[in-house]
């Protein structure tokens, strides 16, 4: 206890924390690259290093010879170009973008159990997608947000419905328990509806369970838009945030209307979930665990917290996305898997944490 | 006496909606019956609905008095041992079982289902001592989250032709019926009711809060020797038609309406609701799609969804809790 007011041991120890925080940066970006690159590398065919070196330097050469005529690439570039690279993009995006929802919801809420999945957003968003792919409306790719989008609101303005109804009880395991309840019952509409038209089945069964195998290359200039913009708009938001969960009351003195922060708030995370689920269908307690494990590493800051789940969500999804091909190069493993076998017991482990009694 | 009395009107009911479910379906077998072929007709109906018929009698009859025993033991008016994940064990079990060893019989897909509802219900059993009634729901959902997982993992080392048989088979599905099937169930199911139902009567204490309980002479034995049976009901359940949510909650909620309250009182009456709404869900899902057959754990999910939300919004679930 001595030691903590010397001078000279509080500048240790501080400039022990400033190296602590510059290596847990360091560590979060070399974790980013490795997936980025495992995610690359790994699958049918495995590819190797040399593979990714040549297709790079041959992707500029073959810029400057296109003029003279078309060439024959080989088949690890085609992959990487074609297959590889559209994939970890699909994968960085949503895996930051349910990252960032789940920041902001467990910020807004201030309770650490909520995230689109556990509160139904997800599935009602996937219901709305299967529904209009069972109509037969042609997908285009502002048809396919915009579906999500309507499903994520749907399901986000019943829950606000159901929670404005219940006001004597507004304790937050109640809206956990709806948010559950709601996401068992749109996971169930699904299923019915995917059986009643068989045909659909196969064509979206890997879709459903949540995979990055069959995303349209098409998609990717709308979510990385989408994705970029909310991101930088939930940076903006961050005060307001503050304020608004430290009191309602100081924030409207300070000129910042409640109302409206909880509006943009909201409106992000919908556009967030919607986007994430339009191309890699529903994929789970991603959205959860992200925000945890951010906090455990940086701290509660407002904006290190948002970068570090940013971070650690692109990481998370490329990572389950490139070890699942990896270990099992060619039965299509849904990267929803591990993370709802890492999410759930950590979901069980809060609620323990939480309500122990 | 009396009792029986007020409780007549459910065993109409549940007649009724038996008679509904024989002489209703793709084919007329009614009709069929009154004309010159009524041999087709007898054989359509003892071959094809009479199996599935007392399949889901048996399900529903199990389920219901599971989430009745599970209700009473934990104090929780909100547990189901479809929502606590322990359907979801069992269901890993028999699956493993299946996959294992194709060619076994029935009683040893439901010896290990059991194994894998008990192994379930001894985590639950353990964080009811230590949270409250709402927080175990959220403990159960988060359990029966990642069985499911574990569940599709193991279903992609599966034959491809398999899957979508688990696939109907784990929404809860009657559509594999057959005879023999139906009658080892229920040969398996009786003991275990008949021996629940024993155990109920000794459970009245339980509607005060445990420590009450022990004092007004519950012996622990009997506790354990509930959750015992709650666990093998389930996993009877499973075995006859897959993970099926739902049934346990609303049976005994359904119930109650009768104005009954100790655990004893109430069993018939559960019992009869979980007949009934096991049977009508699969008429339901038989006929309304027709010729499609809707597994009939969709109906119940989507039906029972809305009474949970109802139920949990009308007032709060028992603050007993197991301390």
């Amino acid at each position: 206890m001595l030691t903590r007011h010397h001078p000279e041991a509080t500048a240790a120890s501080g400039l022990f924390n400033l190296i602590r925080q510059y290596a847990i940066w360091l560590i979060l970006i070399t974790v980013l690259l490795a997936s980025v690159l495992l995610s690359l590398l790994a699958g049918y065919p495995q590819l190797s290093l040399a593979d990714l070196y040549l297709s790079l330097v041959s992707d500029t050469q073959s810029l400057q010879q296109s003029i003279q005529g078309p060439i024959q690439k080989p088949i690890q570039q085609l992959v990487l170009t074609e297959l590889r690279f559209p994939r970890l993009i699909a994968g960085l995006l949503t895996g930051a973008a349910m990252g960032c929802a789940g920041f902001l919801l467990q910020r807004l809420s201030q309770n650490p159990l909520t995230s689109p999945s556990t509160l139904g957003v997800t599935q009602g968003s996937a219901l709305a997608l299967v529904l209009v792919f069972i109509l037969g409306i042609e997908m285009s790719p502002v048809m396919r947000f915009s579906a999500a989008l309507i499903g994520a609101l749907f399901a986000g303005g019943l829950l606000l419905v159901l929670m404005l109804a219940n006001r004597q009880r507004n304790d937050t395991s109640t809206l956990i328990l709806l948010g559950a309840l709601m996401a068992s019952f749109f996971a169930a509409l699904t299923t019915s509806m995917l059986l009643l038209e068989q045909h659909a089945i196969n064509a979206i069964r890997f879709w459903l369970s949540g995979s990055l195998a069959f995303v349209p290359a098409e998609l990717l200039p709308v979510l990385a838009l989408i994705c970029l913009s909310c991101f930088a708009l939930s940076y903006l938001m961050l005060p307001g945030i503050n304020l608004v969960t430290t009191g309602e009351a100081k924030a409207s003195s300070l000129g910042i209307s409640p109302l409206r922060v909880y509006l943009v708030v909201l409106v992000l995370i919908l556009l967030l979930t919607g986007a994430s689920v339009a191309v890699t269908g529903p994929i789970l307690f991603t959205g959860l665990v992200v925000p945890h494990l951010a906090r455990l590493l940086v701290g509660v800051k407002a904006s290190a917290h948002l970068s570090a789940s940013l971070l650690l969500g692109a990481v998370m999804m490329t990572l389950a996305d490139g070890l699942t091909r990896w270990v099992a190069p060619e039965t299509p493993v849904s990267p929803s898997i591990p993370m709802a076998i890492i999410g759930a017991p950590w979901f069980m482990w809060l609620v323990y944490q939480r309500y122990r009694t | 006496m009396s009792y029986l009395l007020r409780h007549s009107w459910l065993v109409a009911l549940a007649l009724i909606s038996v008679l509904l479910y024989l002489f209703n379906g793709s084919a007329d077998t009614l009709a069929l019956l009154l004309s010159e072929q009524s041999e087709l007709a007898w054989q359509l109906v003892m071959e094809l609905r009479v199996p599935r018929l007392l399949l889901a009698i048996t399900a529903g009859a199990c389920l219901a008095c599971s989430g009745l025993l599970l209700q009473t033991l934990t104090g929780n008016h909100l547990a189901d041992p479809g929502i606590l994940g322990i359907n979801q064990g069992a269901a890993i079990a028999v699956l493993c079982s299946v996959m294992l060893l194709p060619e076994q019989m029935l009683v040893g897909q439901a010896l290990a289902g059991a194994t894998g509802s008990l192994l379930t219900l001894a985590v639950i059993g353990w964080l009811s001592q230590r949270l409250s009634p709402v927080a175990l729901i959220l403990c159960g959902i988060g359990l029966s989250a990642l069985l499911s997982a574990l569940l599709n993992l193991l279903m992609l080392s599966a034959e491809t032709h398999q899957i979508g048989q688990v696939l109907t088979w784990l929404s809860g599905s009657l559509s594999g019926a057959y005879q023999e099937k139906a009658l080892w169930l229920l040969a398996m199911a009786l003991p275990v009711l008949m021996l629940s139902i024993l155990l109920a009567l000794h459970l009245k204490p339980m509607l005060l809060d445990q420590h009450t309980a022990m004092a007004l002479g519950l012996e622990s034995s009997t506790r354990l020797y509930c959750l015992l049976a709650a666990g093998v009901l389930s996993a009877l359940a499973v075995t006859a038609v897959g993970a099926l949510a739902f049934i346990g909650l609303l049976a005994p909620h359904l119930a109650r309406f009768s104005g009954e309250k100790t655990p004893a009182a109430l069993l018939l009456p559960t019992l009869l609701w979980g007949c009934i709404l096991c049977v009508l869900a699969d008429l339901i899902a038989r006929t309304l799609f027709a010729p499609i057959q809707l597994p009939f754990g969709l109906i119940i999910a989507i039906t029972g969804v809305p009474v949970f939300i109802f139920l949990l919004l009308k007032k709060p679930p028992a603050a007993k809790v197991l301390s």
